[in-house]
């Protein structure tokens, strides 16, 4: 009876550790299973943001170089309404000035002919221009050097700084939406220049290197704290300059000293 | 654990099976074809299951029980065909589909399908269903997308469902005629963790259901919507 009892223990207590060894594997099962339901959830969430972080920076590049695109249309506009103002119209005035002085002379008067002639050649050639600058087209074929050539050349004429444009390397391609937002960062920098600086000269460097586009902006002027200006609503420009630079995957390095002048560094990678 | 608490978890566990049972009925024309799937294993599956509670007839028992186990691989065969994305994966769902197929016969050629239930069929069951679901899971990782799997969608319900019962019941199913054969002793009380989670498996199930119905729903306001507004741009 005892050694029937004796067995019937070993028995149950043999249960319960196999009782005890199943809820342990069983527990250790569900832990694995919903950590890996946690880290999948987890890991969901991650590409979710991922995916919501690059699709806010698309619409934030789209939005940019929409704004890029629409400044630069005003700007062309505006150039073109200036020169038609200040040029064609100027030089179709003196034709007709011309050409009334030769109705009522009694003799041909050949040079006179001759300066109408030229005058209206010339205005032909303005007008070809103005409608080059109005071709759609324009922004998408929008090539860096011309345009940044053509900006010095119009600040030399409209203002009294002495300006130095430079181009090194073989010219590439950065992609035309990329080119429109450099170049806007390039004529913001240009335009706080001519607002704030008080300089004499600028010097823009357009360096072309192995992997990236290096663009260099320095003028004499008075300079600035940068730090402050960052730091201000005035610095407002700047960042937003930096935004822009960071949104084509550039670099942009301020050194400013006062009395002295400032250096604009941009780099801008190719891919 | 007191004999009434473990008949009421008992309960719970078989009568759980209505819930889905019954929603899906309900709601059947407008169930996806994922839920459709699911509402099949549920209706076969509740054969077994309330026939344990009406009759004591073993030997019916045991066949109903052996025949919804392949039932269920096929039908969740049909589930998870789809859902891979990589070639290696798809590969690996055909090896063990194969390897099943082989193992089955096997298993019925040796114990026939109405001596006693096969819980080592199940054990294969559960194994191959753990496997697929890790390999779905282990392909949202590795993604780029990865959003495939959402508390939206009625197959994130059902996988889920299957993920927690499969290894969680695997230890038990093996042990399935030990516990039998001691029916006093303090094993007994282990059918709990079966009632606990195959009660989850049938919620999770039903969460499946509710999401599909109202995701239609949703989607077909927002198409109403949109067709009323194309038609007032029309008019």
């Amino acid at each position: 009876m005892r050694q029937k009892k004796k067995v019937s223990t070993m028995q149950t207590n043999g249960h319960y550790d196999i009782l005890i060894a199943t809820i342990s594997g069983t527990l250790l099962f569900l832990l694995l299973v919903s950590f890996t339901v946690v880290l999948l959830m987890i890991n969901r969430k991650k590409k979710l943001d991922h995916k919501m972080e690059k699709q806010r920076m698309k619409t934030d590049f789209e939005k940019q170089l929409l704004q890029s695109q629409l400044e630069i249309q005003e700007q062309s506009f505006s150039h073109i309404s200036r020169e038609i103002h200040d040029n064609v119209g100027q030089v179709l005035s003196l034709v007709t000035m011309q050409l009334n002085i030769l109705e009522h002379s009694d003799q041909l008067n050949r040079p006179v002919l001759e300066e109408a002639q030229a005058s209206l050649n010339k205005s032909i050639v303005d007008l070809r221009d103005i409608a080059k600058g109005l071709s759609t087209d324009r922004i998408t074929r929008f090539n860096l050097q011309e345009n940044l050539a053509g900006e010095v050349s119009r600040l030399q004429r409209g203002t009294h700084l002495l300006v130095e444009f430079q181009a090194d390397g073989k010219e590439r391609p950065l992609g035309p939406e990329k080119t429109l937002i450099l170049f806007r960062i390039i004529q913001e920098c240009l335009q706080n220049i001519i607002k704030h600086a008080r300089a004499r000269t600028l010097f823009l460097v357009c360096k072309y290197g192995e992997s990236d586009l290096q663009i260099l902006i320095q003028d004499d002027g008075r300079g600035f704290d940068v730090s402050d200006a960052v730091g201000k609503s005035e610095g407002l420009g700047l960042s937003n300059i930096s935004n822009r630079a960071a949104m084509i995957g550039g670099k942009l390095m301020i050194e400013s000293t006062m009395q002295k002048g400032t250096k604009i560094h941009i780099l801008v990678p190719y891919v | 654990m007191h004999p009434d608490i473990r008949g009421i978890i008992n309960d719970i566990s078989i009568y759980s099976i209505l819930l889905p049972l019954l929603l899906g009925f309900i709601f059947l024309k407008k169930l996806s074809r994922d839920s459709l799937i699911v509402w099949g294993i549920v209706t076969l599956g509740s054969i077994p299951e309330l026939l344990g509670q009406f009759t004591t007839d073993t030997l019916t028992r045991n066949i109903a029980y052996n025949l919804y186990t392949p039932f269920e691989f096929a039908m969740l065969w049909v589930l998870y065909r789809d859902k891979f994305r990589s070639r290696l994966n798809r590969r690996i769902f055909r090896t063990t589909v194969r390897i099943y197929i082989g193992l089955s016969l096997l298993i019925v050629w040796y114990f026939g399908m109405a001596a006693r239930f096969i819980n080592e069929w199940v054990c294969v069951n559960n194994i191959i269903y753990t496997a697929w679901t890790l390999m779905v899971l282990a392909e949202e990782f590795s993604s780029e997308e990865g959003m495939r799997l959402n508390f939206q969608l009625p197959f994130f319900w059902y996988i889920t469902a299957y993920f927690f019962y499969a290894p969680c019941t695997l230890l038990l199913y093996s042990l399935w005629h030990f516990i039998k054969q001691n029916p006093d002793s303090p094993l007994d009380n282990i059918w709990i963790i079966h009632n606990v989670f195959n009660t989850c498996l049938y919620v999770f199930f039903t969460v499946g259901f509710v999401k599909d119905v109202l995701g239609r729903k949703l989607r077909d306001e927002a198409k109403k919507e949109s067709l009323d507004h194309a038609n007032e741009w029309t008019l």
